[in-house]
């Protein structure tokens, strides 16, 4: 088994938003996005983080690409630092890192043709001529699904579905042939059917070009079939990170078995429910507590609501957050 | 996938939309919006309107050139020394020294559309070119740039161009253009900061910012063809005011004294004392000044439709 | 012999577009028993929530029932009159809408909210009566009873939908369509709503009829299922005849594609199928055969029929039958 190469590390990352409350509240207050999270994604690996709206899965995303700036820890990709990155530096990490949004809708500009889509990111590094350019552009709407490439070239996104606007964008992501591709929940406006067929070509992405993919969604089941690890979010913090055949099949984090137990039973083998979630939530504690007790019914009183547990490293690899271990 | 690249052909096919299946997008909407717009019984006045608004200012060329003493300006009809009705030698009559109505009516259209399509112009330019930058950059320059359209926006145009012309003497025609956009870009700039705003966070932008465009080229590639069309439709209400503000000038005395438009027609009516003696002068000028505001007006407001998301939805869904 | 709660028989519904008359719904029958429920799935737009608009009697001005009959407690929903619509409408049959967070009004106690729809449907009601009803919906669909007179912002998302349900619930209706209920939520509380709804429907012994893309989520709710491909039903069957042997090509690909929890992760190491465009598809021909990788001339040209796999499970394509006996 080859060592893995680490890529891209963040470590105690923590994200605030300030809330102004307009009307009512007076002063603002603060909404805590991402808590002192760390994760590190290897070079080659599909890392799935999987948690429910809310989690900061997206605020992630975000500010790995600088679309906004961090208040604290730190983001390294190859070992320099992400944030603040100016100029050429700057252009170089966007080269190598690229996103895919949730909604293929709302991502690709309507007045562009396919071709100036997929060709921006090239104009913008100065790659090629315009006959590079344009090979580069019918080559990779090829790889993406997208053929014959030339039937493309000229429409325009209304003219797409919604699956073939996703490829599109995946294409404009790939045009670069980037190490390091985020997908945001890139199927939760497709139906099953063409979900599946995008996380095919994710698949084919990783296999044929080898990159890397930070793969942000809200179904443990997808995470299961496309990611060699998953790390679970709940309310800014990583609860439970490990392989994903190991997270999914022998949960630690109660969240992780409250997430199980109410994924639709069917077409799944598993017919035991872990039974973690409270029928009524207790009172949230003033001190520092363990984001999921008031939900978890295993949590210890006096232990779970006086304080914050921390990551713990387990014997097989595996990391969770929980007193319980 | 073999395909043998000629420049030429891959250049046609890329950029000149080589089948006619794919015209451009901007056509298609273009087509679209005006299949609403037919559809508008104001905005179809409003447009008929203009048309023959249009035509007249094509035509003001016409009667200086069938006999040099139609000049609206400079031409004196010889024979009359008096203010005449409308006759078959001066469709509409002359003034007191006998210049053509008619021709000086033709002639002011002209200068209506340029006074009201520059100044428009000039002022959409500034506005959105301000709202852009304001909208897209946001914190200090925001503030700045804003506070500042604010000051601009309060003051009274008429009031401050009257206080100028009155200090620097009779302007010229193209002074007061300018002077009229530099006081009307404030409204635009705000509409087309607070779609500016809203258009930054959608993720089509922030894709081209994740790709490592340029601000440059996010402002300019990806939201200025976004704004465009609320600009165009600003450029209308714009268009209104430029023409009764240069209308106002020139009749209060303040107009350019070589060029004929309806303002100073106005202004000559009643300076020669024919306010209640000759309708026929007086009323053409003043009937094509609310006309022409009018068409701009009822233009703007039926683009209002073409553009207003719901309308358009419906046409979709049907 | 009893007759059904709800009976569709061969109903087509059209929109009127520029071109004609473009049919979302192509001559679709099922039935739905008292008690039984009924899951729609087809990817968007294939036409199953223009079913539900149908039955409630609120389509778009710019559609119609083109042709076929809707059986409501034996009497045909296609012929009664606005008036007669509005008495069945919310009292007989109610619906618990797709973006239902928005149809609560923000300056109104949920309690009032519900009470109101009670009031509105049957106003012959005593004040105590109503406010009586308003605590045993609150109490089925689990909602404290402290937080009656909260306001719909204190509510999260899925306690807004909980109050969605029991306002569909206030006139004892014996019909319920459910459009996309869970869209919107997270899986934790989309499971915990799915079962509220599983649990009122056996309780009242409501007929119910559950429209969603998701297949599995239908078979967490539904004893019957139907799975719609551009306008038409294609399959029709007991949730277990369905999911274990199912007999339409789109039906295998659906659930192929349905991702688990199971110990062998799907295969996603095939490339990305690519639909290739095929000839036109003839009068009646199957709307399938483009994507079918069974498909063939026939296919596209013979009229495609009902092939009856069991009692309660049908099958429109015509090569369903012909796989079982070869």
């Amino acid at each position: 088994m080859k060592t893995p190469v680490s890529m891209l590390t963040m470590s105690d990352v923590t994200k605030v938003y300030r809330v102004k409350d307009s009307l009512l509240g007076g002063a603002g207050r603060d909404v805590v996005a991402l808590d002192r999270f760390s994760m590190t994604i290897n070079a080659g690996e599909i890392y799935g983080l999987v948690g429910e709206s809310g989690s900061g899965k997206t605020t992630v995303s975000r500010l790995i690409v600088g679309l906004e700036p961090a208040d604290g820890g730190d983001i390294r990709f190859d070992g320099t630092k992400v944030m603040g990155l100016k100029g050429r530096r700057r252009k170089n990490f966007t080269k190598q890192v690229q996103v895919i949004f949730q909604d293929p809708y709302q991502s690709l500009n309507t007045h562009f043709s396919i071709f100036e889509t997929v060709c921006e990111p090239l104009v913008i590094h100065g790659i090629g001529d315009r006959q590079f350019r344009r090979a580069r552009v019918c080559e990779i709407l090829d790889t993406t699904g997208l053929t014959p490439p030339e039937t493309y070239l000229n429409r325009y996104p209304h003219q797409l579905s919604g699956g073939q606007r996703q490829r599109v964008a995946i294409a404009r992501a790939m045009v670069l042939e980037p190490r390091f591709l985020i997908a945001d929940e890139p199927t939760s406006m497709l139906d099953a059917l063409i979900s599946f067929q995008i996380f095919r070509l994710l698949n084919h992405l990783r296999e044929s070009f080898g990159v890397a993919i930070l793969f942000i969604t809200h179904s443990l089941a997808a995470a299961r079939n496309l990611c060699d690890r998953v790390g679970v979010l709940y309310r800014g913090q990583l609860v439970e990170q490990g392989t994903a055949e190991e997270t999914i099949m022998n949960p630690l984090h109660p969240y992780t078995k409250a997430l199980l137990d109410a994924h639709p039973r069917f077409g799944s083998s598993r017919q035991k429910a872990y039974g973690v979630l409270r029928e009524t939530e207790r009172p949230i504690p003033d001190v520092d507590h363990c984001p999921f007790y008031p939900r978890c019914n295993p949590a210890m009183d006096n232990i779970c609501n006086e304080s914050t547990p921390t990551l713990k490293y387990l014997d097989s690899g595996r990391k969770v957050s929980c007193f319980l271990f | 996938m073999t395909q043998p690249f000629s420049t030429t052909q891959a250049t046609k096919d890329a950029f000149g939309g080589g089948t006619e299946r794919h015209v451009p997008y901007w056509i298609e909407r273009f087509l679209d919006g005006w299949a609403i717009y037919r559809k508008n019984v104001i905005g179809r006045i409003g447009v008929v309107l203009l048309c023959l608004f249009a035509l007249m200012a094509a035509v003001s060329y016409i009667p200086q050139w069938v006999n040099p003493i139609y000049n609206p300006m400079t031409g004196v009809d010889p024979q009359i020394s008096y203010s005449t009705g409308p006759s078959f030698r001066h469709w509409l009559g002359t003034d007191n020294i006998g210049r053509d109505l008619f021709s000086q009516l033709l002639a002011g259209a002209r200068v209506a559309f340029i006074v009201g399509i520059t100044s428009a112009l000039i002022s959409i330019l500034f506005g959105t070119t301000i709202g852009m930058v304001a909208g897209y950059y946001g914190k200090r320059t925001d503030l700045i740039l804003m506070r500042f359209a604010d000051m601009v926006m309060v003051m009274p145009t008429l009031l401050v161009v009257l206080i100028l012309s009155a200090l620097f003497g009779q302007l010229n025609i193209w002074v007061i253009v300018v002077m009229i956009a530099l006081f009307r870009w404030p409204g635009v700039a705000r509409v087309i900061r607070s779609q500016t705003m809203s258009l930054r966070h959608r993720p089509f932008v922030e894709a081209a910012i994740v790709a490592g465009a340029s601000r440059f080229r996010i402002l300019f590639r990806h939201i200025l063809p976004n704004v465009m069309p609320l600009a165009l439709l600003y450029m209308t209400f714009r268009v209104t005011s430029a023409i009764i503000i240069e209308a106002a000038l020139a009749f209060l005395g303040f107009g350019d004294p070589g060029t004929v438009s309806w303002g100073m027609m106005l202004q000559w009516v009643w300076k020669t004392g024919h306010m209640f003696q000759a309708p026929y002068w007086l009323l053409p000028p003043g009937i094509c000044i609310s006309l022409i505001t009018m068409a701009f007006y009822m233009t703007g407001r039926a683009m209002d439709d073409v553009l207003d998301p719901r309308l358009r939805e419906e046409e979709i869904k049907r | 012999m009893t007759t059904s709660l709800l009976d569709v028989e061969n109903l087509s519904i059209g929109y009127h577009t520029g071109n004609g008359i473009h049919l979302a719904v192509d001559n679709v029958s099922f039935h739905v028993e008292r008690g039984g429920s009924l899951g729609l799935v087809g990817e968007s737009g294939c036409g199953k929530t223009t079913i539900g608009m149908a039955i409630m009697g609120l389509l778009p001005p710019n559609a119609g029932v083109v042709s076929g009959h809707i059986r409501f407690e034996g009497e045909d929903l296609t012929t009664v009159d606005d008036s007669r619509m509005r008495k069945i409408r919310w009292r007989r049959i109610s619906m618990i809408f797709q973006a239902a967070m928005n149809a609560l009004n923000p300056v109104q106690r949920v309690q009032a909210q519900v009470a109101e729809a009670i009031i509105t449907h049957e106003p012959e009601l005593s004040r105590h009566a109503v406010a009586h009803r308003t605590r045993s919906l609150f109490k089925l669909v689990k909602i404290p009873e402290d937080r009656l007179r909260d306001y719909p912002h204190q509510f999260s998302g899925g306690m807004r939908q909980r109050v969605i349900i029991a306002m569909a619930l206030a006139c004892n209706p014996s019909l319920i369509i459910a459009d996309e209920p869970t869209t919107a939520l997270d899986v934790i509380v989309q499971n915990q709503i799915l079962k509220a709804i599983g649990m009122f429907q056996k309780e009242k012994n409501i007929g119910m009829i559950f429209i969603s893309h998701d297949i599995a989520v239908v078979s967490d709710v539904c004893t019957h299922i139907g799975v719609m491909y551009e306008g038409s039903l294609v399959e029709m069957g007991r949730k277990e005849e369905v999911f274990y042997c199912p007999g339409h090509p789109y039906t295998r690909l659906l659930i192929e594609s349905l991702l688990t929890l199971s110990d062998e992760p799907a295969d996603l190491s095939e490339v990305s199928c690519v639909i290739a465009p095929q000839g036109i598809t003839g009068d009646g021909g199957c709307s399938f055969n483009e994507t079918c990788s069974d498909a063939s001339a026939a296919c596209r040209n013979e009229k495609v029929g009902w092939v009856e796999l069991s009692d309660t499970h049908r099958v429109r394509c015509n090569l369903a039958g012909k796989e079982v006996e070869g």
